[in-house]
C-alpha cells in the first residue's frame, strides 16, 4: 500500500496540468446550466397552474379530534388549490394513484394516530408538494394536541397563529419548487460528472501509448496500488470539479442546494467514483481509443436522459420514467432533488450504494484485465 | 554467481519464433552486449527478462533466484532503460526521475538527492525544470536513461538506447554506460549498431532469427573469421559499372559489398589475390582512389556467419 501515494500526487499533477480539460469540465457545466436556467425558466414557472390541477383522495379512519383538524387543512390546502376528495376504499385510493389519477392518496387512522401518504414512484413535484403541506400539519396539530392537553385556554391563540403561520410561513415552504436554474444545477452537474469517466479511460490509455505502463510494470510496485492511485487521482480531481460547479451555481447562481449540503457532497462524490470507475474499465478493456470514446459517448447521454438530466423525468411518457431505474443518474438525482426540496433522506443510501455497487464491479473486471498484461 | 542465467528459452508469437531456444550466462561486472539486426528477438529476451512478457520454455535466473518465483526481490535489482522513450511529457525532468525512482521505494530528501544525481550523470542538470516537451530527440533519451539509474540498480538493462539520435548525445550516452559498469552495475546493453558494441561491450552475443549464432569476447568472436580478411577498395564513381557475380570468380574471393564508392571484398587468408582483384579495376578502366586491408570487424563477422548485413 505504501506506493499508493507516489502514483495518486503523479495522477493529479497530469490531471491539474491539463488546463484545457479543466476549464472544460468547469466552464461547460456552468454555461450550460445559465443558458438551460434562462431558456427553460417558462418550464418551470408554472406553480400556480400546476397546483391548481392537485388532486387528493383520501380516506378518514381517525378520530374526530383528528378529523377536525384535517377538515381544517383541507380548506386551508383547498385554497391553495389542492383538491381533496373522499374515499371509503383504502383499496381503491392506492389504486387511483398507481394510475396517476390522483397525485397522491392520504389515509388517516386512529390507534396509533399515523397518517400515512401513498404517491405514484414517479418523480412528482406534485404530490411532493402535498407531503410538505402534510408534514407541516402533522406537526402543527402534534403541537397543539400538546398544548391543548395543558392549558385549554391557549389553544384559541395558537389557532389564530396557526391560521396565519400556516399559511404564511409553512405554505411558503410547502410551494417551493425548483426553478429552471434551481433544477438544472443539480441536473447539469451530475449530467457532467458522468464525463469525467473520458478522464478516467485517458489516464490508463496515457500509460500505454507512453510506454511508461511498461516501465512501471517492471518496478516492484503491485498492481493494485497503481490501479487504486490512479482512481483515486481521478477521483479527487472530479469531486474538486464539481465542487467549483457547485459552489458556482450556489454562490453566484443563487440556486437552491436545500439545508443538506454535507449529504449532496457525498450522493455526488459516489457518481464521482461511479463515473471514474466506468471510465477505467473502458480504459482497460476496449483497446481501440476511437471506440472507448464512442462507448462513453453513446452511453452516456442514454443514462443522463433516463436520469431526467435533459428534461424533468415526470415530463417524459411512461415507458421513459419505469426503463429509468437502470439509470444510476435517475437514483442520484431523486436523491438530491427529494433531499433538497423534501428534506427527504430515504433515496440517499440506495443512490450511493447504485453508484459505488456498480463501481465495485467496474473496478473488479479493471484489475482482472490488468492482472494479465504482464507476467510477474 | 552469475547477474543473469537464461537456459534454453523460447518465446512465439503465433507462427514466429521470436526467441529460439536460446541459453545465455552473463556475468557480475559485465557490459553485455547483444547485437542483432532489427527483428532478431533482442527486445523479446530482455521482455522476458523483466518480467514483461511470459516464457513459453525455458528458465531465467536473475542474481541465483528463478525469475518465475521471486518477482519483487528480482525487480527492486533492476533499472530498465526500455527501447521506446518512456517518460511524461507534462512532468518536469526532476519529476519524472522522481516519479520512477520512487516506485523503488525511495522517498524524501534521499529520493531528490538520488534524481538530481542522476539528471547530472546523463548532462541534463540544466534541464532539471523543464518539461520533455520541447525535448530533442537525445535529451529525451538521456532522461530515459536517468529514469532507470537513479535507484542504483545492480542490473542495467538498456535496449537500443541510442536509437535516432545526434552523435554527440550518442557518445554521451557509451560514456555514461561505461561509467555505471566502473560504479559497479553489471549492464545488458542491446544494439544493431555494430559500433557501439565493439566501443563498450566486454563480451557480446549475436543474435539472429531468434537464435544466438555466436557469442563471446570480440577477441574469439573475431577468431571465427582469422582466416578472412577485407579488403576495401575505394574507386571515384562509376560504382554501377562493377559486377559482383565477376568478382566473386576471382579465387578467394568470399563475398562483396558495394558501399557508396567503396568496395569491399572479404577474402580467404590463404590465398593471395590482390593482383587479381587490381586487375578487375583496370581491365574495366574504373581508377581505384585508394586500397586498405581490412582487420574483420563485428560486421564482418555477422555477414561471415548469416551472409547478410547487420543493417540493411
Ligand atoms: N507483440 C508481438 N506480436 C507479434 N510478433 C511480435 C511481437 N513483438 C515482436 N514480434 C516479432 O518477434 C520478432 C522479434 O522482435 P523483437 O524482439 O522486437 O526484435 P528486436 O528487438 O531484436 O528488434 C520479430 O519478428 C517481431 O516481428
Ligand atoms: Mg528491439
Amino acid at each position: 500500500m505504501k506506493n499508493i501515494g507516489p502514483v495518486f500526487i503523479k495522477e493529479l499533477k497530469h490531471h491539474l496540468r491539463e488546463k484545457k480539460a479543466n476549464i472544460m469540465m468547469i466552464l461547460f457545466p456552468i454555461a450550460l446550466i445559465v443558458i438551460l436556467g434562462a431558456a427553460l425558466s417558462s418550464m418551470f414557472n408554472t406553480t400556480k397552474i400546476e397546483l391548481d390541477g392537485v388532486k387528493v383522495l383520501y380516506t378518514n379512519m381517525g378520530g374526530s379530534q383528528l378529523e377536525q383538524a384535517f377538515t381544517g387543512f383541507i380548506e386551508q390546502a383547498g385554497k391553495m388549490g389542492v383538491m381533496f376528495e373522499e374515499t371509503d376504499d383504502s383499496n381503491l385510493g392506492i389504486e387511483m394513484v398507481k394510475q396517476a389519477d390522483y397525485s397522491c392518496y392520504v389515509l388517516l387512522k386512529d390507534n396509533p394516530r399515523v397518517i400515512r401518504l401513498y404517491k405514484n414512484n414517479r418523480y412528482n413535484f406534485e404530490a411532493n408538494l402535498v407531503e410538505t403541506l402534510l408534514n407541516a400539519f402533522v406537526e402543527r396539530y402534534n403541537a397543539i394536541s400538546e398544548i391543548a392537553r395543558e392549558n385549554p385556554a391557549a389553544l384559541a391563540d395558537v389557532m389564530d397563529e396557526t391560521d396565519k403561520e400556516f399559511y404564511y410561513i409553512k405554505s411558503l415552504d410547502g410551494k417551493r419548487k425548483p426553478t429552471s436554474t434551481d433544477y438544472y444545477s443539480v441536473a447539469i452537474l451530475t449530467m457532467v460528472l458522468m464525463y469525467s469517466s473520458i478522464a478516467g479511460m485517458s489516464s490508463i490509455r496515457m500509460e500505454k501509448s507512453l510506454k511508461t505502463g511498461n516501465r512501471i510494470l517492471c518496478s516492484p510496485v503491485k498492481k493494485h496500488e497503481i490501479l487504486i492511485g490512479k482512481v483515486m487521482g481521478c477521483i479527487m480531481i472530479t469531486i474538486l470539479q464539481s465542487l467549483m460547479v457547485f459552489l458556482f451555481s450556489k454562490l453566484i447562481l443563487n440556486a437552491y442546494w436545500g439545508d443538506n449540503i454535507g449529504v449532496i457532497i457525498a450522493i455526488i462524490a459516489s457518481e464521482a467514483i461511479l463515473t471514474v470507475s466506468f471510465g477505467t474499465c473502458i480504459g482497460f478493456t476496449i483497446k481501440n481509443e476511437g471506440l472507448s470514446v464512442g462507448i462513453i459517448n453513446t452511453v452516456i447521454p442514454i443514462i443522463v436522459m433516463l436520469g431526467g438530466g435533459y428534461v424533468p423525468l415526470d415530463t417524459m411518457g411512461e415507458f421513459v420514467q419505469k426503463l429509468s431505474v437502470v439509470s444510476p443518474i435517475k437514483w442520484t438525482n431523486q436523491a438530491i432533488f427529494r433531499l433538497i426540496y423534501n428534506s427527504d433522506f430515504s433515496y440517499v443510501p440506495v443512490s450511493i450504494a447504485v453508484n459505488l455497487i456498480i463501481s465495485a464491479l467496474l473496478i473488479t473486471v479493471s484489475s482482472i484485465v490488468y492482472r494479465k498484461e504482464a507476467v510477474w | 554467481m552469475k547477474m543473469v542465467k537464461i537456459v534454453e528459452l523460447t518465446k512465439k508469437y503465433g507462427d514466429v519464433i521470436a526467441v529460439d531456444n536460446i541459453s545465455l550466462e552473463i556475468d557480475v561486472g559485465e557490459i553485455f552486449g547483444l547485437l542483432g539486426p532489427n527483428g532478431a528477438g533482442k527486445s523479446t529476451t530482455i521482455n522476458m527478462i523483466t518480467g514483461l512478457l511470459s516464457m513459453d520454455k525455458g528458465s531465467i535466473w536473475v542474481m541465483g533466484k528463478d525469475a518465475r518465483n521471486s518477482t519483487n526481490e528480482i525487480k527492486r535489482n533492476i533499472g530498465i532503460v526500455p527501447q521506446d522513450v518512456g517518460i511524461y511529457e507534462d512532468l518536469t525532468s526532476l519529476e519524472n526521475v522522481m516519479f520512477f525512482a520512487s516506485l523503488y521505494g525511495l522517498r524524501g530528501s534521499e529520493l531528490k538527492k538520488r534524481a538530481i544525481e542522476a539528471l547530472e550523470f546523463t548532462g541534463l542538470t540544466e534541464h532539471i525544470n523543464n518539461f520533455p516537451r520541447k525535448f530533442s530527440g537525445g535529451m529525451k533519451r538521456r532522461l530515459n536513461i536517468a529514469c532507470a539509474i537513479a535507484h542504483r540498480p545492480k542490473l542495467i538493462i538498456m535496449d537500443e538506447p541510442t536509437v535516432g539520435i545526434d552523435a554527440q548525445s550518442r557518445k554521451h550516452i557509451l560514456q555514461s554506460v561505461q561509467m555505471l559498469n566502473e560504479m559497479g552495475s553489471t549492464i545488458i546493453y542491446t544494439s544493431h549498431y555494430m559500433e557501439e558494441v565493439e566501443e563498450i561491450c566486454t563480451r557480446v552475443a549475436i543474435m539472429d532469427y531468434g537464435k544466438i549464432i555466436a557469442e563471446g569476447t570480440q577477441k574469439e568472436l573475431m577468431s571465427i573469421i582469422t582466416d578472412q580478411n577485407s579488403v576495401w577498395v575505394s574507386i571515384s564513381g562509376e560504382a554501377d559499372r562493377i559486377d559482383k557475380t565477376e568478382l566473386m570468380e576471382i579465387p578467394g574471393v568470399i563475398s562483396v559489398e558495394i558501399d557508396d564508392n567503396t568496395v569491399k571484398i572479404n577474402n580467404s587468408n590463404n590465398i593471395n589475390n590482390l593482383d587479381r582483384i587490381i586487375h578487375y579495376f583496370t581491365e574495366k578502366d574504373i581508377p581505384i582512389k585508394n586500397i586498405e586491408n581490412k582487420t574483420p570487424d563485428l560486421e564482418t563477422v555477422f555477414l561471415t556467419l548469416t551472409g547478410r548485413k547487420l543493417r540493411d
